[in-house]
């Protein structure tokens, strides 16, 4: 499917499909009309390759694009047809200018999410008018500015080098949604505490995102005001917006090639349909509303998703399935527990001498309820440290302040001589402290290898330029941190579903490769939360001896749990918490014989409170 | 001060109609997590069919009621073919997304379809209760102003009465604390969120109403109350049922104030940009007091070691 093999042969595939576009205009010569409506498609189809990087990649619901398109277009309109300057360099300066204003404008909206976030960036295409009219003598006002140049001798010139950018666009950004960043949107889009976890930070990736897709958005207005040599505010209200928004959603936001699908439609179904001036928003708001209760992932997006049922998740696996002639869903892949066997090293990735995680003194306070009092303790390297106590006990709490989601009260939390209170969480995880949730949350549509390549990220580097051009050095880390992915989940026990989604893996499993997410950041320190809980003894199994193995290569393992017979078998020290207080510390048989343990878990009246029973809880 | 007294006024009116579509809003939000952005459509509706049917001649009392009916109407009929399916259907990011986007679409449907039955004519004037003028000490006031403001506060009553002084209301209260426990307990969702959709659209209607003769309603203002009343809600604090009612009577103040003292012409941006900030502005306000307090925390570390 694609001319030869790997990166070279996208880039090939890509010049190809442009070249093919390209001559097909000049062959088939539309008329002007024809030839105008399609350069329209294509600077659609731009904004909405840029428009599917935020509202369906990273998933934030953002209003304001449409600001952005008129801003480019007015800019660059403007120095082209008030000072006669050429496209290029108008562009540009249109491009750094929205670049500029939508760094400022997403540091102010980094806060908001979801309702507010829409809202509040809504507030945006609503000034655009006003600032027209604040610059009438310029802009032309509510009148709109005419006399916008074409650059080139012809409208199919023009439109071959519109063609040209979308083709480009979209390499561009598929390569960089392939990659780690890519990977961290879809995260941070989906689960933000979790992306936190990995040492993402949601706020940075949102705003350099939003700053992507803004100057996205400025290109294609430049590009824009070519085409009819004319732009009015009107050209980018509430309803441009609103097209923007059905072809992202009906073409499949979440994908680059929705984008070109959404604007085709977009732009030619009005076209097709007699009266459109004055129909257009009826028929968009129809066609939004019956996709959004049929193909809620848009057209590209519900192909992504069959082929996906059919075992195809690239290209050639496309060619495979043709040459075998038979579509048929794929065998569901024997889960083999490797074992011990693969030499995947767990060991800690950061130099530097091993330190300890201290907690020292710490007490939380929620109003007048003491969560956490004065707790202490240290984990060393290879330490296996468990947590147990009745529910309530203040465990979790207790997890949250070491990993960062909640503030202590007082009381520190150090890292060798490193002060951790007052770090966020990415800042915690980037000096090698993981952890993993209670609940499994697979998010969305990752597969296992994806799942545990995001748990990469801080290491698996490299920059945005060379994840765009794909240059040699972020496929050499892609093809190694792949290979990783794949060692990890061998050793977790589900090596050979590594192109399967994780939502579509038994709860065990998921659980599994969370832990194998968590390994893949080479921790210093791993903070599990109820791993072993909804397991069977077979996963139990597995779990004790991956965690056994992890350890031994020198990683410090806190583990809060309530399978009690688990914590005894394998850590050799244990805290027993109860009502945010320590009760108890020490290896198992001190645990075993403390009255006070009995009395938390079993109450001081149970019989079983004489210290001759084994506690089962 | 005749003036201030005057604007005051008029910014009460307005202030009304956002705070009446707000609460709209909160009752759809706190049921299903969703905001129904077609809820302004509803209010010019509510006020178009009132008007068309008291152009009949019929007795007032019945155009009220067929623009009350037209607002259940809508509110159900949003909840239970647009929300709710979609809502049920997933969407790549959160399902709530795709409702919302869907209740844009609602909305926009029921504009066009506005458009094509009246045009683009602004609304006669049909005031409820006359357009005389009383007089308080030596300043006058309309009387259609005072109905509105009064009508919105029996409006507010109501709901508050229906809430806190009816079994239904109890439920809805339930729902509105935890949508999931309820459904557990053996409350019907289904009923509660019909119920909630119904109440919002009738005092949205309502608004419609009593507001359309002083201000010009065409068909295109559903949107702008769409935007207007969402922004007051959520400067109010979405979901809680009350906090739109300063914030609504703040926007409509800084709406009247600023067209009148400082600038007309770019009065609606003044307003979007202190609605903006008021939308900003607490999280920056607790990543100030978040940095303080670990500052301390950290200094407290300090001298403790």
């Amino acid at each position: 499917m694609t001319l030869g093999r790997g990166p070279l042969g996208r880039l090939l595939t890509y010049a190809a499909i442009a070249g093919i576009l390209i001559a097909a205009v000049a062959v088939v010569q539309p008329d002007s009309f024809q030839t105008q409506t399609l350069a329209w498609v294509a600077v659609t189809a731009i904004m909405l390759i840029g428009f599917n990087l935020i509202f369906g990649v990273t998933g934030q619901m953002v209003f304001s694009h449409s600001f952005f398109w008129g801003v480019g277009a007015y800019i660059s309109g403007v120095l082209t047809a008030v000072y006669h300057w050429q496209l290029l360099p108008a562009l540009l300066v249109a491009v750094i200018s929205c670049a500029v204003a939508s760094y400022f404008f997403a540091g102010l909206l980094v806060g908001l999410r979801g309702f507010a976030l829409a809202i509040a960036s809504f507030v945006l295409p609503l000034t655009l008018p006003k600032l027209t009219d604040l610059t009438q003598s310029y802009t032309g006002g509510v009148n709109g500015l005419t006399g916008i140049p074409l650059p080139v001798g012809s409208m199919a010139t023009y439109l071959m080098i519109c063609i040209a950018v979308m083709i480009g666009g979209l390499w561009l950004t598929q390569n960089l949604v392939r990659g780690r960043y890519g990977r961290a949107w879809r995260l941070v889009g989906y689960n933000d505490t979790m992306a936190s976890s990995l040492g993402i930070s949601p706020q940075r990736e949102k705003v350099v995102v939003f700053v992507f897709s803004s100057s996205i958005a400025a290109v294609s207005g430049a590009l824009f005001g070519p085409i009819f040599a004319f732009i009015a505010p009107d050209s980018f209200d509430l309803n441009a917006m609103l097209s923007i928004l059905v072809g992202s959603v009906v073409g499949g936001a979440g994908t680059m090639i929705g984008g070109v699908i959404g604007a085709l439609l977009v732009v030619e179904v009005p076209q097709l349909l007699t009266g459109y001036a004055e129909n257009a928003a009826l028929i968009y708001a129809i066609i939004l509303l019956v996709v959004l209760r049929t193909l809620p992932k848009g057209i590209a997006g519900t192909a992504v998703d069959v082929a996906y049922r059919y075992g195809i998740t690239r290209m050639s696996d496309l060619l495979t399935v043709l040459r075998r002639r038979t579509l048929r869903p794929p065998a569901a892949a024997p889960a083999v527990f490797a074992g011990t066997s693969p030499a995947v090293s767990f060991a800690p990735a950061l130099n530097g001498r091993s330190v300890s995680l201290v907690c020292d003194g710490v007490n939380v306070r929620f109003g007048n309820l003491p969560a956490v009092q004065d707790m202490s303790f240290t984990l060393g390297p290879g330490d296996f440290l468990g947590l147990i106590g009745p529910n309530g006990a203040g465990k979790s709490t207790l997890f949250n302040v070491v990993s960062g989601f909640v503030v202590p009260t007082s009381g520190s939390i150090r890292l060798g001589d490193v002060e951790l209170t007052g770090m966020s969480v990415p800042q915690r995880a980037a000096l090698g402290i993981a952890r993993t949730f209670q609940e499994t949350q697979p998010v969305g549509d990752f597969t296992a290898r994806e799942s545990i390549a995001v748990g990469a990220h801080i290491h698996a580097r490299y920059g945005y330029i060379g994840a765009m051009l794909d240059l040699p050095r972020s496929r050499r880390v892609e093809s190694e941190v792949g290979a990783y992915a794949d060692e990890l989940l061998q050793s977790v026990g589900v090596g050979g579903a590594a192109t399967r989604r994780v939502g579509d893996f038994p709860y065990g499993d998921q659980k599994l490769v969370q832990v194998a997410r968590a390994l893949a950041m080479r921790p210093r320190f791993l903070l599990l939360d109820e791993p072993a809980a909804g397991l069977n003894p077979d996963e139990v199994d597995r779990l004790g001896s991956l965690l056994d193995r992890v350890r031994k290569q020198g990683v410090g393992v806190l583990l809060v749990e309530h399978n009690v017979p688990f914590v005894l078998d394998h850590c050799d020290s244990i805290i027993v918490m109860h009502h945010g207080e320590k009760i108890a510390e020490g290896a198992s048989e001190s645990i075993l014989a403390s009255a006070a343990v009995r009395e938390a878990y079993l109450g001081s009246s149970h019989p079983a409170a004489a210290p001759a029973r084994e506690v089962t809880a | 001060m005749q003036t201030n007294l005057h604007l005051l006024v008029s910014s009460l009116v307005l202030a009304s109609a956002y705070a009446l579509v707000g609460i709209g809003y909160n009752l759809a939000y706190s049921t299903l997590r969703v905001i129904n952005f077609a809820q302004g459509q509803i209010y010019m509706l509510g006020a178009f069919i009132f008007a068309t049917v008291a152009g009949t001649g019929v007795p007032l009392f019945m155009a009220v009621l067929a623009g009350i009916g037209c607002g259940a109407l809508l509110g159900i009929v949003i909840e239970r073919f647009v929300i709710t399916p979609i809502m049920r259907q997933g969407f790549s990011h959160g399902n709530t997304q795709a409702a919302l986007l869907g209740t844009v679409a609602a909305g926009i449907v029921l504009t066009e379809m506005a458009n094509r039955f009246w045009g683009s004519k602004e609304l006669p004037a049909v005031a409820l209760f006359g357009s005389g003028t009383v007089h308080i000490g030596s300043f006058t006031v309309g009387i259609d102003s005072l109905t509105v403001i009064g009508g919105a506060i029996v409006c507010m009553l109501a709901v508050w009465a229906i809430l806190y002084r009816t079994p239904i209301g109890l439920q809805m209260r339930a729902v509105f604390a935890d949508p999931q426990v309820t459904q557990l307990q053996g409350i019907n969702f289904r009923t509660v969120t019909s119920v909630s959709f119904l109440v919002g659209g009738v005092i949205t209607a309502l608004a419609g109403i009593l507001v359309s003769p002083l201000t010009s309603v065409t068909t295109s203002s559903g949107l702008q109350l769409s935007i207007l009343g969402i922004l007051a809600t959520l400067v109010g604090g979405l979901g809680r049922m009350w906090g739109v009612v300063p914030a609504a009577v703040a926007i409509g103040l800084g709406q009247s104030f600023v067209s009148y003292y400082i600038t007309n012409q770019y009065a609606d941006l003044v307003v979007y940009a202190a609605i903006f900030i008021a939308l900003v502005a607490p999280h920056w306000v607790r990543v100030a007091m978040a940095r303080g307090s670990s500052f301390t925390m950290r200094r407290r570390a300090a001298t403790a070691s």
